[in-house]
């Protein structure tokens, strides 16, 4: 499956963020893809300082026409401590002048530049009574994940790193972490929607979420055995494992998702079965709904 | 008669005021409501997934407005919800709206209509990778402003009561948190004994001059936290002391640290006209780990773990 990713691998090494309590107990070759021992960054030494600078340049660039950029504060209390991250970085000589400026990479610095990351970090959940456990791992490590960030600076700058680099940074993380159950929080018009429905059909535990900044954002969980990420690299559209839906959803109606919002906490049972359509300013999502 | 087994440093808070829980359904089973038998009542846990639960969510990040503003760290609607409500909880205490000082009422803008809880002080802790290991990330308490605002009451004690209770509830046996050298926070932090320093200058932060501490978790600390003068921790003689805007020597510190030496705060800050100093004793190292959860051993038995 990695084949058709071969350009990305050609140019790009992976890199993970672990602290030293973590480190150890994440996978090291995510799908036969090794991380090298010096790319395994520890965010509490200080001679790291300036590559998780440019971490934290990448996310102001990906998450800041949103306003969305992670304080940084948020990104060592709520990101570095609890979790960890995986992403791809590339060497300054592959990367073009323009694009070394915009990620403000320093002229004497001659390390990994970050071109992608996903953060996860354990969610309450994997330590409640009946938690699922279906990864082989010690007993007392989280299972339950929330894919905190997905981010590439394709999404600001396509061209910038080769094509299909969200898809398999997410791919690999989803190796490196022990993820039994996944949870992931996402704007319904993100095009990252996409590429989380290509890993199976995600049920919502939200659809409008007052809760955060932005209402139209919708909160996922997905099972470690509904998680499909042949599907998801070999881009196939429709997901093996999707039932047709029953519903389509126009994301851009507030009262629609106040109306499955609504459902969803009487109890319904709401997947995304596919990827939204769109026909001019038309969008529509493919529910499956279950009472 | 106080509702908790021993003394606290301002009884009459308990008196006045309510806990309250936001977590999911999910986190929920994980979390103890009723930390050293004091019950969260049912109609106070707040579900964030739920659209109803949005204007108190809102009159909580007002609390949080109030309290980190004016210093410039006020958390964003969204770190709420992705940081907080989603992968751990928050506990505090709060106050009816229509039993609200009016002082009070005007400094948290509540709207015309908002008859819910209204929170005067919250915890907020995530979990970290192993269980009973965690990171607190906030603590507001709205007592300072309600003073200046002259609220006649005496909420003194509220950051302290709320923080040790939450870590009762949340089952923390290992805890972690970040706090600026500087930060008058420190003075709480440190009611909870000799603090392990797992860094002492983290370029990862928005602000470097942070360090990272964590100390083991059990009744008597939290007890000594809240105020109960039955409880004395002990803490060793300092070697050094570190002041707040003495960068050189918070850097020097991290690199022994990083060499492998282990350190912790022994004591509370003194603070004098320059800002503050900070007591700092050398311990003995155990392994190459920072401490529980970051590379040391985690005792599986010791102090309060729940969903075991």
């Amino acid at each position: 499956m990695l084949y058709h990713y071969a350009r990305i691998l050609d140019v790009c090494e992976p890199f993970l963020i672990a602290h030293r309590g973590i480190a150890d107990a994440l996978c090291r070759t995510p799908l036969g893809v090794p991380i090298a021992d010096d790319h395994v960054i520890d965010p509490q030494a200080r001679r790291h300082a300036a590559f998780l600078q440019l971490l934290r340049r990448l996310d102001a660039l990906t998450f800041g026409p949103f306003g969305m950029t992670m304080p940084s504060w948020v990104f060592y209390d709520c990101a570095v401590m609890p979790g960890a991250f995986f992403g791809l970085g590339m060497r300054r000589e592959q990367l073009e002048p323009w694009a070394l400026e915009a990620l403000e990479v320093p002229d004497d610095y001659d390390g990994l530049v970050p071109i992608s990351q996903c953060i996860a970090i354990p969610k309450l959940a994997a330590f409640a009574p009946g938690a699922p456990a279906s990864v082989d791992v010690a007993d007392d490590l989280a299972q339950t994940w929330l894919l905190y960030s997905l981010e590439s600076v394709n999404q600001v700058s396509p061209g910038f790193a080769p094509a299909g680099t969200l898809k398999l940074t997410l791919a690999l993380a989803l190796e490196v972490f022990p993820v039994s159950r996944l949870f992931g929080v996402t704007q319904w018009r993100s095009p990252k929607l996409d590429t989380y429905v290509d890993l199976g059909p995600i049920e919502l535990v939200t659809a409008w979420t007052p809760a955060h900044s932005l209402p139209r954002t919708l909160t996922f969980r997905l099972e470690r055995d509904e998680i499909r990420t042949d599907v998801l690299l070999a881009g196939a559209g429709t997901h093996p494992l999707a039932p047709p839906p029953d519903t389509l959803l126009d994301p851009d109606d507030p009262a629609a998702l106040r109306d499955l919002q609504a459902r969803i906490e009487a109890g319904a049972r709401v997947r995304v079965v596919g990827r939204p359509w769109q026909t001019g300013s038309q969008i529509r999502v493919p529910l499956e709904v279950r009472a | 008669m106080s509702p908790l087994p021993f003394a606290v440093r301002n009884p009459a808070l308990l008196d006045r005021l309510q806990p309250y829980v936001v977590a999911t359904p999910d986190n929920l089973p994980a979390l103890d409501l009723a930390p050293f038998g004091l019950p969260t009542p049912a109609e106070n846990l707040i579900d964030p997934l739920r659209a109803e639960s949005g204007a108190f969510l809102d009159v909580l990040h007002r609390l949080d407005g109030l309290t980190f503003g004016p210093e410039g760290m006020p958390m964003p609607k969204w770190v709420f919800y992705d940081c907080s409500e989603l992968p751990g909880a928050i506990y505090g205490f709060a106050c009816p709206a229509s039993e609200l000082w009016p002082e009070a009422r005007a400094l948290f803008a509540l709207p015309a209509g908002y008859h819910g809880l209204v929170p005067l002080s919250m915890y907020i802790a995530i979990p970290m990778a192993h269980r009973g290991v965690w990171f607190g990330h906030n603590l507001a308490s709205a007592a300072p402003r309600l003073r200046e605002a002259g609220v006649p009451d005496d909420l003194t004690g509220l950051g302290s009561l709320t923080k040790g209770l939450a870590l009762r509830a949340f089952g923390v046996r290992h805890f972690w948190g970040a706090t600026q050298w500087d930060s008058k926070a420190l003075f709480i932090h440190a009611k909870f004994g000799a603090l392990r320093l797992a860094t002492a200058w983290t370029p990862a932060h928005s602000e470097p001059a942070t360090l990272t501490y964590g100390f083991d978790v059990d009744d008597a600390c939290l007890r000594a936290s809240m105020g109960d003068p039955s409880v004395a921790l002990t803490v060793p003689t300092p070697d050094l002391w570190i002041r707040s805007g003495d960068l050189d020597a918070m850097i020097a510190l991290q690199d022994r640290i990083e060499a492998g030496e282990r350190f912790v705060v022994a004591g509370p800050p003194q603070r004098d006209a320059e800002g503050q100093r900070v007591p700092i004793a050398q311990v003995a190292a155990d392994g190459v780990g920072l401490g529980p959860g970051l590379g040391s051993p985690i005792a599986r038995e010791s102090g309060p773990v729940l969903g075991g």
